[in-house]
This record gives structure tokens, sequence and C-alpha cells, in this order.
């Protein structure tokens, strides 16, 4: 799934360590987020969009929306 | 995460006890076995401590899996799953082989040093979560 969170981390300067502590997830997780090979929870996708203070949708795009 | 994947230090130390337990009876057996040396009943309960030992680590590793995020659990899944299919594979080929091709024997215990040593095999292989 291709997601925004490599360039709203970098926006806020903040490692990969930081935002998985941040969130309570290993830094491999946030590696695999960001390389796309990890598809988030939805609970995860919440607690990453909460970490930001942005919706879920601008950091992981709906996929299956129809426009 | 806080108890350090995946070298969670109270792991490895189990880990290398479970191993030392495992190995030490099966020599034990070893020895024990030869000359009428240990008595049957003696024998079994050595079995069933390396049989225990087992199921210890297995134990173990699950709860730390168990502790992590999900995917760290997804992919300690499709490794558990990928190494049991080779183990079962190798088995079921080498135990044709010993029933109809004269293969050497092999005993069965030697699944569980095969299993880990796939699953060293192939975790730098499985990097995704995803299919």
């Amino acid at each position: 799934m291709k997601s925004r969170l490599r360039v709203l981390r970098a926006e806020r300067r903040w490692t990969q360590e930081q935002l998985s502590t941040a969130i309570g997830v290993s830094r491999q997780a946030i590696n695999a987020l960001e390389t796309e090979r990890h598809d988030p929870s939805l609970d995860l996708a919440y607690r990453i969009a909460a970490a930001f203070e942005v919706p879920v949708e601008e950091i992981f795009p709906n996929p299956h929306e129809r426009s | 995460m806080d108890d350090g994947w995946p070298s969670s230090r109270p792991y490895v130390l189990g880990s290398v006890a479970n191993w030392l337990l495992f190995l030490g009876a099966v020599a034990l057996l070893g020895w024990g076995s030869g000359e009428g040396r240990f008595p049957s009943p003696l024998l079994w309960g050595v079995a069933i401590l390396a049989a225990a030992s087992v199921a210890g680590q297995f134990l173990a590793a699950y709860g730390l899996v168990a502790r992590q995020d999900e995917f760290i659990r997804a992919i300690t899944a499709k490794r558990i799953i990928a190494a049991t299919g080779a183990t079962i594979t190798a088995a079921v080929l080498w135990g044709l082989a010993q029933q109809f091709l004269r293969a050497p024997a092999v005993p069965l215990w030697v699944a569980y040093p095969l299993f880990w040593g796939l699953f060293g095999l192939v975790t730098p292989l499985v990097r995704d979560s995803r299919a």
C-alpha cells in the first residue's frame, strides 16, 4: 500500500526510531510501511494518524476509492 | 519493541538453556542406552525431558512473538510456515527413501534442529508481510 509516511516523517524531522517509539511498534515495522512491505491494520493506521494529527487517508490514500 | 526483538535477553538465555538441556539429554540417552547402563524407565524419563525442552523452546518463541507488533508477528508466522513446510518435505522425502530405497536411517529428533536451521535460512528471504 502506498503511503505518505516517509514524507510526513521527514517534514517533522522524526527518525524511524522516534516514530516507532511514539506509536509503540518496532523500527522494522516503520521501515516496512515506508517501503511498502507491510499494509497496516486499521488500528495501526489510526495510531499513526493520531501521532501526525492528520486524518488516516492523508497518510494512506484509500486504494479502493471510486473517483 | 521494549523487550529487544529479535534478541531479547531472557529469550536468548532461555533458548541456550533449552538447547543445552536437549543436547545433553540426547547425549545422555546415547550413553545410557548402551550396554544397558540405564534402566528403561530412566531412559524414558530422559527422553521426556528432551521432548519437554523442545516444547519449552516453542512456548518461549510463541510468547516472544506474541509480544511483538503486527509486522513482526506477520513475517515470523510466514517464516515458521516456510520452515515447517521445508522440514516436513525433507522428512517425507527421507522417510520414503529410507523405507523403499534403503537410505540410511535418520533419527526423527533431527527434525527439531533441522526446523530451526531452516528457519534461520528462510529468515533473510521472508521480509514482506504481504503475499
